[in-house]
């Protein structure tokens, strides 16, 4: 699909402003340790190895404070001193500027039905071109893609991929929009922008699947090319929020109403995980809020939790516990409610919330039957929100 | 019986060793359905084990100062009875208390987790083998280090036996412990009648049994199922010889958990349709299929939508079956499903049958066990009873977006090693990355293949998944790992050993200083020892790496059956008993001796790595095997029991200092044996190379036993 692959030995390349390493033995206790490290061939964690290259572009949002440049990326506002790096492992103070080391390397490439991330709403039926890097600014235990969420690009295995030739890819492979996936989008910010971009520029949608960890500022700025979101709700809990996933709700709120307020199409997903978030309380309380702050027609996903990442000895979301929370969401008032990761439930299919016709048959990643006419139930007239074509 | 005092501390010593090593058994057990199961976590729990027990051992030097010495036998002796339950109550409480729920446990917190929990009864029980040993050479009972180590020995024996055979079969965790809490209390009586029949001596016993009483009336089996499952429904709680089962009812969910873990619950349509589709799709006509364990989730159902003449499907443990029998429909209603109750590996090397779709739904190979079924050997063996054009699957859980450096080496290992038994290989990346071979044509394109069956599936299918895509996918995984070519043997688990490092990455752990402080010990130990003792510090060592060794090779030349495990550690303890009763060989004992000895156990090391050589699964004649297990186990454990006989009757230190630090040598050698030979050097090395290593590391110490003053 992509050649040109780079390693992490390219990635660190010789360049000028190397503040480079401190030395490995700083980090090392002694002998042993290293003797052990190199038999079972694991790092020692960040070393502040990186150089500027064609994969390091200067962050858009810090400032300098006298405790180290304050990251205003997203709500974790990390201090950070020289040489080190923030919590999302791509942004880096080097000589007392803030670099951001992911841009034009991602680490994951792939093509995927535009219902996978989930997006019902958003030009069903298409491909959507998705990218990531490596890094996130959460540490979601149940992380499905820890492998590159809770690493950095420096640690990974990348292509070269920069933004003209991420949508001139799209453009071969069919695709109709550029998804940012996998990992979270916050933490490759510049380059996320800039390739949409020039995606907006050759009619390209952008689409940010994220968890919404992200400052109003920059994700105004974002919102002008972004087209849609699947913006990850993991739970309706500070508490949960923090234990669960290193993050805080209220940020996430602000999100999705900034999203809504800028024009950027919506989808919320709901993760039901047993013992954390499948408190139904809790699940009437997330949808009382969704329909009290306008996001009725903006559809909601529950989806099914399978053990993953450090979440190993919970068992998988039982249908019943999703069914009972479409439930609850539906008589809170939200008009289109789904349920996902449980092949062959009906509740995949979208239905006029006016007449009850089944407007939209999916089975699958496919559409089977869609009478949705100018955004509007074929039976009955009723206006459908989303961006349809 | 125990009219004599010398009887009273006899028994007193055989129900330490008794009750000792059932609660070792069952501690281990415990542990293991709340940390993670892989060798490196089952190595640290053993180590701290026994470092511990060296150090109670260690601080039993000091005994002589404390005034009170009768007293303080019986109340550890007390002590003794109450510890095991508490101690297995407390890995409960604090997972409960301090792992967030449904997270797995990491190294560092199974590091110092589990020195706290052990801490109190394994310094005690240390503490008391050489407090009776002190109480039996004070009644001038003869060569008496060595023959209470022989009769600590015999105890865990019987322990072993008992519980392998008995107990475990017929109680719950808890009333097990009860019956060795009733056991020392007995033993506690015995003392109490021989050395400390006043006031103070009945009102300790008396507390006892009251506390005794406590103990008894409360069900901390269902306390300790409350703490792990809390609201749920537990259906099931059961413990099997190969693990704890348990199943839970979440709505109209069924939860399987093994050791912990839910394996697999019902309403789980994705895993089930792609480990059976994308191989029984390649075949084009498939009537006798194979299935090795995991069919109880619904795969039989599956693969009769092909109307084949048999489904084989074999399982290791019984109970899972009936609980699938009892909870789901997913064995039942299907006539040609034929459930065999064996180890896998073992049914494929003695079949009579050939099929045309094997099904491999084994875990990830995180430990040696796991490992014999991703092994060259097992594919060579899975071939022989394969038709023409025969297809296997197996798969890896990693994710299909990104392979980690540990995961592209342990699928470019599978994916290798498959390579050089069948003749095409291909990936499907799915849920999990499925590994499909066979010597016919293989074909990537699914949905290709469905159109020529007519199946309804909920989940592989058209509409699912699309040939592209899957193409693409695969190809994204086949560019990173095509041209590194590895293979896994059985007796080199290089899979294994990535699955290891994969685990280190994906825990974080990526400071060593824990494990600095886990050796340290050993290094100080290795400094200071005298020859004396550095030899059963080595003896030690070799002892409990050879044990490992052996149970590893007999499961992979033989099968894992758990009876056979435990005659192992049987045959191993009986040596032992053997060797330390050294009396029965006449010898007398110089450092020529001792040294000679410990050039024995190092050639013995090497001589097992060339039978184990010469054994490894070739022969395949199970009348040889038996008997040559137990030879190299007895002669193992006898070569063991002689070298601390002869090292207590060489040591002139002092009787109590002997006692002590001979134990504490021992055991801290085994510790390292555990930590570093499992965890690490067998998956690192091989089996043979560190019987090898083994042999030299003997020989080194031999030499250094004549030639040190």
């Amino acid at each position: 699909m992509v050649s040109g692959k780079i390693t992490k030995r390219d990635f660190l390349k010789k360049a000028s402003m190397c503040i480079g390493a401190a030395g490995c033995g700083i980090y090392s206790p002694g002998i042993f340790p290293n003797t052990f490290t190199n038999l079972i061939g694991i790092g020692n964690g960040h070393l502040p190895e990186i150089d500027l290259n064609k994969w390091t572009i200067e962050a858009k949002y810090y400032v300098p404070t006298p405790k180290g440049l304050k990251c205003l990326l997203c709500p974790n506002e990390c201090k950070i001193k020289t040489d080190e790096f923030g919590e999302c492992h791509t942004r880096v103070n080097l000589d007392n500027r803030l670099y951001c080391i992911a841009y034009g390397n991602p680490c994951a490439v792939h093509i995927d039905p535009i219902e996978k991330k989930p997006l019902f709403h958003y030009l069903p039926g298409s491909r959507s071109y998705s990218i990531a890097t490596a890094g996130c600014n959460l540490a979601c235990l149940n992380c499905q893609n820890w492998e590159i969420s809770q690493t950095g690009p420096d640690k990974t295995r990348n292509h070269d991929l920069m933004p003209d030739k991420v949508v001139e890819e799209a453009i071969k492979s069919d695709c109709k929009s550029i998804a940012y996936t996998y990992s979270d989008p916050v933490a490759f910010y510049e380059y996320a922008y800039d390739t949409a971009k020039i995606a907006r520029e050759n009619g390209i949608g952008n689409v940010l699947v994220s968890a919404g960890y992200i400052l109003e500022e920059p994700l105004k700025e974002w919102c002008k090319y972004m087209d849609a979101a699947n913006i990850d709700l993991k739970s309706f809990s500070n508490e949960i929020y923090e234990m669960l996933n290193a993050g805080k709700l209220e940020p996430v709120l602000n999100t999705l109403k900034t999203l809504a307020d800028e024009g950027v199409w919506l989808e919320i997903t709901n993760l039901v995980i047993p013992d954390w978030t499948d408190d139904m309380d809790m699940i009437k309380k997330m949808c009382n809020w969704l329909v009290e702050n306008n996001f009725e027609n903006y559809p909601l996903h529950f989806s099914r939790f399978h053990p993953l990442y450090k979440l190993t000895h919970l068992p998988a979301t039982p249908v019943q516990v999703l069914e009972n929370a479409r439930k609850i969401a539906i008589s809170e008032g939200l008009k289109f409610v789904y349920i996902g990761n449980v092949p062959g439930l009906e509740s995949i299919n979208t239905y006029c919330p006016e007449c009850k016709t089944k407007i939209i048959e999916r089975k699958g990643f496919n559409i089977l039957n869609n009478k949705i006419e100018d955004s509007k139930c074929s039976n009955c007239g009723t206006f459908i929100a989303g961006r349809w074509k | 019986m125990f009219g004599q005092k010398k009887d009273s501390i006899k028994f007193s010593v055989f129900i330490l060793g008794f009750s000792a090593f059932i609660t070792q058994i069952i501690l281990l057990r415990e542990f293991l359905t709340v940390l993670y199961g892989n060798e490196l976590v089952i190595g640290v729990v053993l180590s701290n084990w026994m470092i511990l027990t060296a150090t109670g051992a260690f601080l039993g030097k000091y005994f002589k100062r404390f005034s009170g010495k009768k007293m303080l036998i019986i109340v550890s002796q007390l002590l003794l009875a109450f510890l095991p339950m508490v101690t297995t109550y407390s890995i409960y409480y604090l997972k409960s208390s301090f792992i967030l729920p449904g997270q797995m446990v990491g190294l560092y917190e199974t590091i110092f987790g589990s020195l706290l929990i052990l801490t109190p009864f394994c310094l005690l029980s240390g503490f008391l083998f050489i407090v009776f040993c002190v109480q039996l050479a004070g009644l001038k009972y003869s060569n008496i280090i060595g023959k209470t180590y022989a009769i600590e020995a015999f105890g865990s024996v019987v322990g072993g036996l008992v519980f392998n055979f008995i107990l475990l079969f017929l109680f719950k965790t808890f009333v097990n412990l009860k019956i060795i809490m009733l056991l020392n209390l007995i033993a506690a009586t015995i003392l109490v009648f021989n050395y400390k029949k006043n006031l103070a001596g009945f009102s300790v016993l008396g507390a006892g049994f009251l506390m005794a009483v406590f103990f008894l009336i409360k069900n901390f089996d269902s306390a300790v199922i409350q703490l792990q499952y809390q609201d749920k429904e537990v259906l099931v709680s059961e413990n099997t010889p190969y693990g704890n089962l348990v199943i839970t009812k979440t709505d109209n969910q069924f939860n399987f958990y093994e050791n912990g873990i839910p394996y697999f619950s019902t309403e789980d349509k994705i895993n089930v349709e792609e480990s059976v589709h994308y191989a029984m799709l390649q075949h084009s006509d498939p009537k006798n299929i194979l299935v090795v364990s995991g069919g109880y989730s619904g795969i039989p159902a599956e693969i009769n939508k092909y109307q084949v003449s048999a489904i084989d499907y074999v399982e290791l443990n019984p109970a899972v079956i009936n609980a699938a029998l009892q909870f789901t429909s997913n064995l039942s209603m299907i006539p040609q499903l034929n459930v065999i109750n064996r180890d896998g590996r073992q049914y494929i090397r003695q079949t009579d049958k050939k099929y045309d779709v094997v099904l491999l739904n084994i875990p990830d190979p995180v430990t040696v066990e796991l490992n014999r079924y991703y092994t060259v050997e097992f594919f060579e063996e899975l071939k022989k009873k394969m038709n023409e054009y025969g297809v296997v699957s197996t798969y890896l859980l990693n994710s299909n977006n990104y392979l980690t450096e540990e995961a592209v080496k342990t699928h470019a290992t599978l994916f290798s090693t498959l390579q050089l038994i069948f003749q095409h290989v291909i990936l499907i990346p799915g849920e999990r990355n499925y590994f499909i071979a066979s010597d016919g044509q293989l074909k990537r394109t699914i949905v290709e293949l469905l159109e020529l069956k007519n199946l309804e599936n909920s989940y592989v299918n058209e509409y699912y998944l699309n040939d592209e895509l899957i193409i693409s996918r695969s190809d994204f995984i086949m560019n990173d790992i095509r041209d590194q070519v590895r293979i896994n043997y059985d007796f080199q688990p290089v899979s294994q050993f990535l699955q290891l490092k994969y685990w280190l990455n994906k825990i974080k752990f990526i400071n060593s200083w824990p494990l600095i402080f886990l050796l340290l010990p050993f290094i100080i130990f290795i400094f200071r020892a005298n020859k004396i003792n550095l030899g059963l510090f080595s003896t030690g060592f070799t002892a409990t790496s050879l044990e490992i060794i052996l149970i590893i090779a007999f499961q992979i030349i033989y099968g894992n059956v758990y009876q056979m495990i435990g005659m192992i550690i049987t045959i191993f303890m009986i040596g032992l008993a053997t060797g330390a009763n050294y009396n029965f060989f006449k010898i007398r004992v110089d450092i020529k001796i001792y040294s000679l000895i410990q050039y024995v156990i190092g050639i013995f090391s090497i001589l097992v790595s060339i039978v184990l050589y010469l054994v490894n699964p070739k022969l395949g004649s199970i009348i040889l095997i038996y008997p040559i297990f137990a030879v190299l186990l007895f002669v193992s454990g006898t070569l063991t029991g002689m070298q601390y006989s002869f090292a207590t009757q060489l040591l002139n230190q002092g009787f109590l200092l002997n006692a002590s630090k001979s134990y504490a040598s021992d055991l801290f050698g085994s510790a390292l044996g555990a930590l570093a030979v499992a965890a690490f050097l067998i998956p690192a090395l091989g089996i043979l190379k560190v019987c090898l290593i083994l042999g030299i590391v003997n020989f080194i110490v031999g030499l250094s036993i004549l030639l040190r003053k």
